[in-house]
């Protein structure tokens, strides 16, 4: 059984990467059988990688890898992958841009159920034919018709408001004076 | 090589780098050819697949050839070749899982019993190295195979000598085990 301590230092010391410590696991060698047999093998090891890749690699292997290289080089600016790469990359980035300028925009606001009537309505002259109702940030929206011809009967005004949060919906339930 | 034989290399090699930078394919041409064992020999060395390093290595060359401007006159380029030839081949073998050596060395061998065994101990290296952690590969690659020094091998590396010293002698240690068994079970 080899010795675990040191198996690092003769690993090392089999590459020829250890100076000062060299000397010392010599010592251990000459008196470890297990950790010789261990050092002689891990040498055989290293001779036979360098040995198997010490042979040379075909000159077309280089020739092929230039050609492509000078190829790819050559090659005019609109035939070239990343410039389609590049073309995709800012479609993409203006088609996110334009999608989040559009989510941010306010929502359309004041969405006025049929048949509901705001209490604005009593200010504005009968013969109005259209509604407005105050929305937050000024937005505003006509009513329909349905909505001011109805202003004579009472009834229950239901208001219903979306705002640019769609977590964020306002009720306005309002009962208008008028004719039973 | 006298001094006057020497400088007169050095110049070529600058007048080559000058010309590369300013776009001629021809003297970028001779760049690579200079380095071209380099990259192709530590690409082989990590894929284990000689159409891999071959790609590994174009994507290496178009780098340089981007970066030719970047690298400074007087820096000698191999440890930078070094370090982009192993993030690429990093890089290559997460795309593509490994493949089987494909070069056929051994033709030229003439005794088939040796040829066989020859296949047999390059087949057994591949997969000793094949199954190192990359960083691990990577440092025994370039201080064995390549012979760089454990500082150049750092360098390349992005990583502290220390830490190259441990990936060595652990990649040592495990390739030596794999062979053991390997052959044991074999012989």
């Amino acid at each position: 059984m080899r010795c675990a301590e040191w198996e690092e230092r003769i690993a090392l010391w089999a590459g020829g990467d250890l100076a000062e410590e060299a000397a010392e696991v010599e010592r251990h060698l000459r008196v470890c059988p297990a950790c010789g047999v261990f050092a002689e093998e891990l040498r055989e090891s290293l001779e036979m990688m360098r040995g198997a890749h010490a042979a040379e690699i075909p000159a077309a292997a280089y020739t092929v890898v230039r050609a492509c290289v000078l190829e790819r080089l050559a090659r005019p600016w609109w035939k070239r992958a990343w410039v389609y790469a590049a073309a995709v990359i800012i479609l993409i980035i203006a088609a996110g841009i334009g999608l989040t300028r559009r989510s941010t925009r306010p929502a359309p606001m004041a969405a006025v159920h049929a048949n509901v009537r705001s209490p604005v309505s009593a200010e504005v002259p009968p013969d109005y034919r259209s509604l407005t109702v105050a929305a937050p940030k000024s937005v505003q929206r006509r009513v329909p018709k349905q909505a001011y011809r109805s202003h004579r009967k009472k009834e229950t005004v239901l208001v219903k408001i979306e705002t640019g949060n769609p977590d964020v919906v306002i009720y306005w339930i309002v009962e208008t004076k008028g004719e039973e | 090589m006298s001094t006057l034989a020497f400088t007169a290399m050095a110049t070529d090699r600058d007048l080559a780098w000058e010309s590369a930078k300013r776009g001629d394919l021809a003297a970028f041409e001779a760049v690579m050819r200079r380095h071209e064992r380099l990259v192709l020999a530590t690409a082989l060395r990590l894929t284990g697949n000689l159409a891999d390093a071959q790609d590994a290595s174009q994507e290496v060359f178009l780098r340089l050839y981007r970066n030719l401007s970047r690298l400074k006159e007087s820096e000698e380029p191999a440890p930078w070749l070094y370090r982009v030839t192993v993030n690429v081949c990093h890089d290559l073998r997460r795309k593509r899982p490994a493949e089987g050596e494909k070069i056929d060395r051994a033709a030229d061998e003439a005794d088939p019993q040796q040829r066989a065994m020859e296949e047999e101990r390059r087949r057994a290296l591949e997969l000793s190295l094949r199954m190192l952690p990359e960083k691990e590969r990577a440092a025994l690659v370039l201080r064995d195979l390549e012979g760089l020094a454990t500082d150049e091998v750092a360098r390349a590396l992005g990583s502290s000598e220390a830490t190259v010293r441990s990936q060595i002698s652990k990649a040592r240690v495990k390739v030596r085990d794999f062979l053991e068994r390997y052959f044991r079970r074999r012989g």
